[in-house]
């Protein structure tokens, strides 16, 4: 069931949804979690975990492909009315509660890198209002947003690079492969974290025009931020020493406090004021997703979803703990993992194996 | 209508929320640019800071002293006595004295790291003496000793004889496994501060250090030399003047029954800048013979600091962790037993090429 043409997007725009779905607040921070246990072999898990990424980007498009709508309507079109709602209602509370640990984690930074006093409302407030406007423009708007948070970084992301690499030490990478297949494989599960955010691809895909064509951007998106994300373990890999790295939370972050030029030596109050478009554009996606899924599931008009979603956000982040909010990324992770990387997949071969059985009988 | 008027009225509510911001204006804050630390007494510290005070016409530094037993604590102590708050944003030297040093300096550097306002391209020097006195130096009221320093060493680091050193080279020798940090060392010689050579420390404490006329040598093992000159005193007392053009040095790790064994190999480019034989009688430079001879004194004046190293058990040029990257059964306790009796071989190749525009 495609959407109508008036809000449908180009093909080759779903390089930057991909993108933006992916690139979040995890990037600032996920080179120390990945080292964790695989130490600095780590960057090979980040690759391995890109190829499941996308291993799975051909699975959605396969199911999505089949059923012609999105994860909604292929549940309703496997267990009927009630089950099928039922079922996609778990999904959408996923997108609610992988964006609202996007926005904690936006939050903390800058309460600890520029404001230490400001209470979390004074944040959340404004960046909801600003994502509900982004949203209520229609998912085209969602998507020149994406555009925009595509382009803006890059400029800054090749002057965060450029400088550390200057003074690295690539010595530090070796020697290659001194960690056991298990640690390597741990790497890869807390990689899964940061290029999580396809899984958008599920709700969105009614709303591509001509969605076979549009299979190769999606894919080529996904490997653009593999790479991206195995330049940026590198270049933290390459600038830190391991125990260095290992005390370090944001390393990226801590990344800019070397950049120095002569008109701005605060390089980080810039990086992270950016920030706000890709955390905004990455929000809008998110709470389009679940706003819509649950406007599909109760007959509501979206608006009122969404409203209602923004409310319990900002109460949700106000009154959020440090341990409830490690326990919220924890929780994403899992449900991302059993989800997107164990339940869909299943999901594709029941609907292919009933779909035949249909077409038998 | 009487919606948008709502979201209007609630938007401008929301301005409120700017007074939640802090503000930081740049004549109601003091800006601290230099501190430094002593050791006063058992477990007091002696903490140093200067800011400086802008006014139309004159500006000078202002230097102020508390004692205290961490350095957030000095920093208390201070505003006590300062007009405006005093913060941290635009510093860009810390000093140690080398008492304090000895005592290690890893409680004064986590802050530094902790704190995100902080850059890491400050520069950290132990001074050889009472960081106040230097600070407090008459000579330089009027100029800012901080910048003064921060400059001299940048200077230094980059054209000089000293090796890149700032917070973050520090932070990663700190915690590189197989490798200790090092830091400038500057002193108060009557009237002037000088370099005096590098601080070697083990793992935060101050150990050794090595002489300037070392220094050469010490960036060149390090792969930093770019340019600089060199005075080499040769065997029967012809002094030969070389400026480095280009130099290259290369760490070959061999492992024999799991005991590393290392041989550095200096390769140098270099042009004639002053050539003084000592028959005080002008004579053709002699390429070859004085290539020998320098690449013989090289060679000795490197295995003599490397021994110094292994010696005092501290090891600036990472050979640990050289050991470690081409050995996958790396243990850091065994090669702390390896490391006095490692085998260090030095080769060095320096190629004169330019003897100016005489022979």
């Amino acid at each position: 069931m495609q959407a109508n043409i008036r809000h449908q997007v180009s093909p080759y725009l779903v390089f930057f949804i991909i993108y933006n779905s992916q690139v979040g607040v995890g990037i600032l921070g996920f080179q120390r979690i990945i080292a964790a246990k695989a130490g600095y072999d780590a960057w090979i898990g980040v690759l391995l975990a890109g190829c499941l990424v996308q291993a799975f980007i051909w699975i959605a498009y396969k199911l999505l492909g089949k059923a012609d709508g999105d994860i909604i309507d292929v549940h309703i079109n496997l267990f009927g009315n009630f089950l099928g709602k039922f079922l996609s209602f778990f999904i959408i509370i996923y997108y609610w509660l992988a964006s609202i640990s996007v926005l904690l984690g936006f939050i903390e930074i800058v309460q600890v890198w520029m404001f230490p006093t400001i209470p979390s409302w004074i944040l959340s407030i404004p960046l909801l209002l600003l994502m509900y406007y982004c949203v209520s423009g229609g998912f085209r708007t969602i998507v020149g947003m994406s555009f925009l948070s595509f382009v803006f970084p890059q400029i800054l992301l090749i002057y965060l690079y450029i400088f550390p690499l200057k003074i690295a030490h690539f010595a530090n990478l070796l020697p290659i492969m001194n960690h056991s297949f298990m640690e390597i494989m741990d790497s890869i599960k807390s990689s899964m974290y940061t290029l999580a955010g396809t899984e958008a691809l599920l709700m969105y895909y009614p709303f591509i025009r001509d969605p076979k064509a549009s299979k190769k951007f999606a894919h080529l998106g996904v490997l653009f931020t593999t790479l991206l994300y195995t330049v940026s373990s590198i270049v933290s890999f390459t600038f830190y020493s391991e125990n260095q790295l290992k005390t370090t939370i944001w390393p990226e972050l801590s990344l800019t406090k070397i950049i120095k030029l002569s008109f701005l030596e605060r390089f980080e109050y810039l990086y992270i004021s950016m920030y706000l478009i890709i955390v905004t554009s990455l929000l809008g996606l998110l709470f389009w997703c679940s706003s819509r899924g649950l406007k599909k599931i109760f007959c509501r008009k979206q608006k009122y979803t969404l409203l209602i979603l923004c409310i319990l956000s900002v109460v949700l982040s106000q009154f959020i703990t440090e341990t409830f909010k490690e326990m919220l990324d924890k929780m994403v992770t899992q449900m991302n993992l059993y989800i997107f990387y164990g339940y869909i997949p299943l999901l594709l071969l029941v609907f292919t194996f009933l779909k035949r059985g249909n077409q038998n009988g | 209508m009487v919606n948008r008027l709502a979201v209007w009225l609630f938007l401008i509510l929301l301005l409120t929320g700017c007074s939640f911001l802090p503000t930081n204006i740049v004549n109601e804050i003091n800006l601290i640019q230099g501190v430094g630390y002593d050791l006063a007494g058992k477990n007091n510290i002696k903490g140093t800071v200067v800011f400086p005070i802008i006014k139309k016409g004159s500006s000078y530094s202002e230097v102020k002293t508390a004692f205290g037993q961490s350095s957030k604590e000095i920093r208390t102590k201070l505003s006590n006595e300062t007009r405006f708050r005093l913060v941290s944003g635009q510093l860009r030297l810390t000093l140690y004295g080398k008492t304090l040093a000895k005592q290690g300096i890893n409680d004064f550097v986590d802050t530094l790291n902790r704190d995100p306002s902080i850059g890491s391209l400050i520069q950290l020097a132990i001074v050889d003496g009472d960081t106040n006195e230097l600070l407090k130096m008459k000579k330089y009221k009027e100029e800012n000793i901080s910048i003064y320093l921060q400059e001299m060493l940048d200077q230094n680091m980059e054209y000089g004889r000293l090796p890149r050193t700032d917070l973050q080279t520090f932070l990663l020798q700190l915690f590189q496994i197989g490798q200790d940090p090092y830091l400038p060392l500057i002193k108060k010689v009557d009237h002037n501060i000088q370099i005096t050579g590098m601080a070697i420390f083990n793992y935060d404490q101050y150990v050794t250090s090595i002489s300037l006329e070392e220094l050469f040598i010490f960036k060149a093992l390090l792969d930093q030399n770019r340019n600089g000159l060199n005075r080499f005193i040769l065997k029967n007392g012809d002094k030969v003047v070389l400026e480095t053009l280009n130099s290259n040095t290369k760490y070959k790790v061999k492992i024999v029954n799991g005991r590393p064994e290392y041989i550095i190999h200096l390769k140098m480019k270099t042009k004639l800048q002053e050539f003084a034989p000592s028959k005080k009688k002008r004579q053709a430079f002699d390429k070859k013979k004085y290539q020998k001879q320098v690449e013989h004194k090289l060679e000795k004046n490197a295995l003599k600091m490397i021994n110094q190293f292994k010696n005092h058990q501290v090891d600036p040029l990472g050979f640990g962790a050289k050991y470690k990257e081409h050995y996958r059964g790396f243990n850091e306790k065994q090669w702390k037993k390896f490391y006095p009796n490692v085998k260090v071989r030095v080769i060095a190749n320096v190629d004169i090429r330019q003897t100016g525009i005489v022979d």
